[in-house]
């Protein structure tokens, strides 16, 4: 209860530091439904598990959909606009499924202090380079974000859907299916358009914990493991960007992703 | 909202949009979303072909060690017998295994706990009742339920206990059941109850926790079997948002007034997701939603968690100040329920019929049609007389 209370007063003060840097995740009505629950799904924004319900806007969505196994088409997640829960899935409980979220987010621009402030806590450190670089370090940021979220939901058995690769422009997949491994560790692969992700920082945050994030750094081959030595609930998440188009109005796109999920109590 | 490869969704298919369109205009064609209501309870506006299939109330409570079970039908009852009972079956199932939850604070409060795994809901005990033409008992069957013989059982005609306006005055056929706490396994503290009729295994009404199936945007709940609900609750959620996004997306003022029009009544909500059963507990104290007394007030109690349909009807048929109880007084031991009303005419059904403005109307559609088809084709052939004279005098000249 404590640590939830220094969480909040925390998160409380952290929109002053840093008011774009806002994690974004999905969180169900339960992460272990039972047989033919109709389950809520909320897209979160906010800080260390703290945060708003964003009510759903479909224009804004490109894929929000439940996965079940590695070849079932995709069950698109119903909803109603300008209201939150931004969906409902109905869920099985005898194999892991997965739920993905992709769409867009906004623009922000951001004096340039705090943006290098920003780039420097996600592992952004390349992008400040090349700001030097194009001597811009000194200027506003101009940025569109946008959005890739995945949860998955712990059923009776473990399901490959675990490790499907959905297409996401930037996208966290696990290796093996992390709600049913009670390893005291976590490992899996970055990807960027489809293609591995190396130099790209990852955060993992307990829910019971979530001030002492762990964190990697993807190799060569877009790998990375981490040492998630308690169960509970953990939400992994990364931020990647690229230069905006020659006609774009922004100068960055960021791209964040993150997976949340139930991990077991470690054996 | 389409899917894209790789299951990619998205709210500009082409395509998608004319059949969002054909939809809604179907759907305001239609006046609205009645299509699945085929059957109804208590305050449903949709007249039944067959009345005796109505079922009115479901009440579940203890009594000392015993349980009261009162399952009623045929709802604004005032003529004398017969009445056509004779071909339906009144059941109400009983299921004692599925896990109840009661920590969620929304679902305590409208549904009295929350169904852990509603896909496993089934009936583990059954009563079946075949009543005669009378109101009295032609068969009760008990399924799984141990010392049946302890049963004490009432079927009769007695007063409507549901406190509405429109049903004050009037009666139900009523079976009223005192069971035994020894005819269910001991120490058992959790109910999940509903209650269907049904005509040669055909099912056609359903109730579970009382004001629900008779809310326009349930009626499809009606004929399908509790473990079915949530499923069709995701389908008809699905159907109608899609509608709703589309109507509310659009930039016409119209559209946006027809999505709200659409929200308070057909669209199902955050809220909706739950199969309809009645849940009783010993864990806590019993009354709607926690089972159902017969002098809980459930048209205001369900309006306090967000369903007011019924308590603004009750304002609007009925006095003022709004009564909070049955008009009236319950007998305070079995079978509970007061005494029958007096019977009465019943009242005089309209005589006036839409049928010779609906034929007024399709044959003035067909008039205009055949002007219109006529008009254009006289202008055709004159145009044309005009262009050929006009050709010819320009040759000759």
């Amino acid at each position: 209860m404590a640590v939830r209370a220094a969480t909040l007063i925390l998160a409380l003060l952290l929109p002053i530091q840093c008011a774009s840097a806002h994690d974004f995740w999905i969180e169900p009505g339960s992460y272990r439904p039972g047989a033919g629950v109709a389950l809520p799904v909320n897209l979160m924004v906010g800080e260390l598990f703290i945060g708003d319900a964003l009510p759903r806007n479909s224009a804004s969505i490109e894929l929000f959909a439940l996965y079940l196994g590695l070849t079932a088409p995709p069950r698109a997640v119903i909803g109603t606009d300008g209201i939150a829960p931004a969906g409902f899935v109905l869920v099985d409980d005898a194999r892991t499924t997965l739920l993905a979220f992709s769409g867009a987010g906004g623009v922000t621009e951001l004096p340039p202090d705090r943006f290098t402030a920003y780039l420097r806590s996600h592992g952004l450190e390349w992008v400040e380079v090349e700001r030097k670089a194009r001597e811009e370090e000194a200027k506003a940021a101009r940025e569109r974000f946008h959005r890739h979220a995945k949860v998955l939901f712990t059923a009776t058995s473990a399901d490959a859907v675990a490790g499907r690769v959905l297409g996401q422009i930037l996208e966290i997949v696990p290796d093996g299916d992390p709600t049913q491994d009670a390893s005291p560790s976590f490992s899996g692969k970055i990807l960027w358009r489809g293609e591995p992700l190396a130099g790209c920082l990852i955060l993992a945050r307990s829910y019971s914990d979530p001030l002492n994030a762990l964190q990697s750094r993807s190799d060569a081959a877009g790998r990375f493991s981490l040492p998630l030595a308690r169960g509970g609930v953990w939400l992994l998440q990364t931020v990647w960007m690229e230069r905006a188009g020659w006609f774009s109005g922004q100068d960055w796109e960021s791209h964040w992703s993150s997976l949340t999920f139930l991990k077991p109590e470690p054996r | 909202m389409g899917l894209l490869r790789d299951g990619r969704t998205t709210a500009k298919s082409g395509s998608t949009g004319w059949y969002l369109a054909l939809l809604t205009a179907i759907v305001l064609l239609l006046g609205g979303w009645p299509a699945q209501i085929t059957a109804s309870d208590h305050a449903d506006p949709v007249n039944l072909k067959g009345p005796e299939t109505n079922i009115t109330d479901l009440f579940f409570f203890p009594e000392g060690d015993r349980l009261i079970l009162i399952f009623n039908v045929r709802r604004a009852l005032s003529s004398p017998p017969p009445y056509d009972l004779s071909p339906y079956t009144y059941e109400v199932n009983i299921d004692l295994t599925t896990p109840v939850g009661f920590t969620n604070a929304s679902e305590l409060a409208r549904y009295g706990g929350t169904v852990l795994e509603p896909a496993k809901l089934h009936p583990d005990a059954s009563i079946r009742i075949r009543l005669n033409d009378d109101a009295s008992l032609k068969s009760i069957e008990y399924d799984k339920l141990k010392d049946t013989d302890q049963i004490r059982t009432h079927f009769a005609v007695r007063d409507d206990p549901f406190n509405f306006p429109r049903f004050y005055g009037v009666n139900a056929i009523t079976m009223v059941m005192s069971i035994p706490r020894t005819a269910f396994p001991a120490g058992q503290q959790d109910f999940i109850l509903w209650g269907t009729t049904a005509r040669k295994g055909e099912q056609i009404d359903h109730v579970g926790r009382s004001i629900r199936t008779q809310l326009p945007r349930f009626g499809f709940l009606n004929t399908l079997k509790p473990s079915e609900h949530v499923p069709a609750l995701i389908h008809q959620s699905e159907l109608r948002s899609n509608v709703y996004n589309f109507l509310k997306g659009n930039t016409e003022w119209w559209s946006a007034a027809f999505a709200e029009l659409m929200e308070s009544t057909f669209l199902l909500r955050s809220y909706d997701n739950q199969p309809d059963v009645m849940i009783y507990t010993d864990r806590r104290p019993v009354g709607y939603p926690n089972g159902r007394l017969l002098t809980d007030d459930v048209v205001a109690q369900s309006c306090a968690f967000g369903d007011c349909l019924l308590q603004e009807i009750s304002f609007i048929e009925g006095a003022f100040p709004r009564q909070t109880t049955n008009d009236k007084p319950f007998l305070t031991e079995f079978p509970y329920l007061a005494e029958p009303w007096d019977i009465k005419a019943p009242p005089t059904p309209p005589s006036r019929s839409l049928t010779p403005y609906l034929i007024g109307i399709a044959v003035l559609l067909i008039v205009l049609s055949w002007g219109l088809v006529q008009a254009i084709r006289w202008g055709w052939h004159h145009l044309w007389l005009w262009l050929r004279h006009a050709y010819f005098r320009w040759a000759a000249s």
